[in-house]
């Protein structure tokens, strides 16, 4: 399911106190793919995800979410099927969590839209299933976890819904490098089971080796909308305007690229970039310490 | 919800910002309790006057005031259609089956329209140019002597000054935890009233396990950094009268007596 922006403005406030944070928004998620938005803080990225499941209104243009628009005069009561079909996480989702089990807790969104609770149930088990929370686990209050297992169970209370787009905002922020890495891996499994993913985050490098598309704000503006592949080969200046770091292979190819290496496509890993490097290096002028080698390179 | 105006602090420069906030709390406390006792038309215009010069000495927009009112408008009117159509009386002004009005009903709803609206403003007026952390050492100071009769003063403030730092974390967190809930499908607008109140409890909860955790986490902080006790502590920065209280303490003086000679004359 796409998502449409266009035209979006948005202030908070009204009158003369009106803070303008949203200016002429025009985008498009595009359906069974990852978009990740990028941009400096107070850029406005979490403002405009709130847009995408009407948590926010616009206050000009519309957002076009499937075949509902919504717009600032639409009713709080028409909002409900917005939100079952897009999925949004909070930074720190584990602040939602209330109910008095884990399993209750993630059968709190099914049920509001419409679930009855035998179909609650199963959703919200196969969420939990998805998310790695073990059985023993379900019926514990969502108290008693651990932070990490906190974070789990929120995921799996928005993944219950079952909705057709997710919202992700910074939602690696406080995990150990494991736990990030399951997570980038439930996003490529969302894709793969061909929901439309949108990722707020300031990891570059997650965002090239995920995204199909790169949103970047700059002062509540869209400063450019790419492909990963595209928007990495720009020049350093440009992402210095835009206070947004390189990934660090991408960074390491440009610096070699100003000593005369060449690179055919981006790296887009760190073995990526070790294979391209290795083509170019012309190994008979190369003198490797003995310690890094072990000897094996002394043809 | 930042658009509340009431008890919000707006830094600014004028004239009543460098009135010490001792001196601010007593007046606000005495310009309210006599405010009771106003019931002629000259005892309201003479605190309404007192007030406008309060107003003017902040010196912030009347837009500002305004919108302080809106929030409370409801209230008013609901006061307001409380005493129209239930205070006795004669004349009868207007009468639709059970509903009359009387000249006394009218007239002691305008009293209490200006009541209310002269106490919210001054009280605005006050938490206005007075940062919280101001509000809360003045009742210290003021309730010092207390403690002859062991009111454990000190901790009383350092509870209110504390409590008052939670205010806008707390206004934060509510938005966050509101989004997060509305977005698994959370509906505070729709529904019966049974099904309404119940629907808060996801938000409640969140609510009160995050104040919870946060207390915790402060009391924590507190005692590793050596917090013993609230008496006898120095503070960063120290209250103390100039000129200006003792301008603000005339021009009351003043308002006391005339308001009390006018009360006098009735
Ligand atoms: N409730 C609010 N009222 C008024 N202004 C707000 C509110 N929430 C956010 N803003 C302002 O909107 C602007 C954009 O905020 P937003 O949270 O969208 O930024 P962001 O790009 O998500 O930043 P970050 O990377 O730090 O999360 C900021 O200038 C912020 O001060
Ligand atoms: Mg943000």
């Amino acid at each position: 399911m796409a998502i449409n922006i266009e035209g979006l403005s948005f202030h908070y406030g009204a009158g003369k106190n009106a803070k303008q944070i949203l200016d002429d928004i025009n985008l498009t998620v595009e359906a069974g793919q990852i978009t990740a938005i990028v941009g400096q803080t107070g850029s406005g990225k979490s403002t405009l995800v709130q847009h995408l499941n009407a948590l926010l209104l616009p206050s000009g243009g519309q957002v076009v979410v499937g075949d509902q628009v919504v717009t600032s005069k639409t009713k709080e009561k028409a909002l409900g099927p917005v939100r079952a079909q897009v999925g949004m996480v909070f930074q720190f989702p584990e602040n939602q969590l209330f109910a008095s089990t884990v399993l209750e807790d993630v059968m709190y969104g099914p049920k509001n839209f419409g679930k009855n609770d035998e179909e609650a149930e199963a959703l919200a088990k196969e969420a939990l299933i998805q998310v790695g929370m073990k059985e023993e686990f379900w019926q514990h209050s969502p108290f008693d976890l651990s932070g990490g297992q906190m974070r789990r169970v929120a995921l799996a209370g928005v993944l219950a819904m079952d909705p057709q787009a997710m919202v992700f905002d910074e939602p690696a922020a406080g995990l150990d490098p494991k736990g990030q890495e399951e997570l980038l891996d439930l996003l490529q499994e969302l894709k793969a089971a061909q929901k439309t993913v949108v990722l707020i985050s300031h990891q570059m490098d997650q965002v090239l080796a995920l995204a199909d598309q790169v949103v970047v704000m700059q002062d509540g503006r869209v400063a450019a909308i790419e492909a990963p592949d595209q928007l990495f080969l720009r020049d350093r200046q440009w992402f210095l305007d835009h206070a947004l770091d390189l990934p660090e292979p991408v960074a390491f190819a440009k610096d070699l690229e100003d000593h005369g290496y060449h690179f055919d496509h981006l790296p887009k890993s760190v073995t990526d970039l070790a294979e391209q490097i290795k083509c170019q290096v012309d190994w008979d002028r190369v003198t490797m310490p003995n310690s890094l080698t072990g000897g094996d390179r002394d043809e | 919800m930042n658009n509340l105006v009431i008890g919000q602090f707006i830094p600014g420069k004028a004239w009543l910002y460098r009135v010490d906030p001792r001196t601010k709390i007593l007046v606000t406390v005495v310009y309210v309790f006599l405010l009771i006792f106003a019931n002629t038309w000259p005892a309201y215009a003479l605190a309404t006057l007192f007030l406008a010069l309060t107003l003017v000495l902040t010196g912030q927009s009347l837009e500002l005031y305004w919108r302080g009112i809106k929030p409370v408008m409801w209230l008013i009117i609901f006061t307001v259609c409380l005493q129209l159509f239930f205070t006795g009386g004669t004349p009868v002004l207007f009468h639709w089956q059970f509903l009359k009005i009387t000249l006394p009903g009218l007239i002691n709803a305008l009293y209490v329209v200006l009541r209310f609206v002269l106490i919210v403003l001054m009280s605005t007026a006050l938490t206005l140019t007075t940062p919280p952390t101001a509000i809360a050492s003045a009742i210290e100071s003021l309730l010092k002597p207390l403690k002859a009769i062991k009111v454990p003063v000190a901790e009383l403030a350092l509870m209110l000054s504390i409590a008052l730092r939670f205010v806008p974390l707390l206004m934060l967190e509510t938005d966050k935890v509101m989004k997060a809930q509305k977005s698994r499908g959370m509906s505070l607008s729709t529904g019966s009233l049974i099904k309404r109140s119940k629907a808060v409890l996801p938000l409640l909860i969140p609510l009160f396990i995050g104040a919870l955790q946060r207390a915790l986490d402060l009391a924590n902080a507190m005692e590793v950094r050596g917090f013993e006790s609230a008496d006898n502590r120095t503070r960063y920065r120290v209250l103390s009268f100039s000129k200006q209280d003792l301008v603000a303490a005339l021009g009351t003086g003043l308002f006391v007596l005339l308001f009390i000679g006018l009360l006098w004359i009735n």
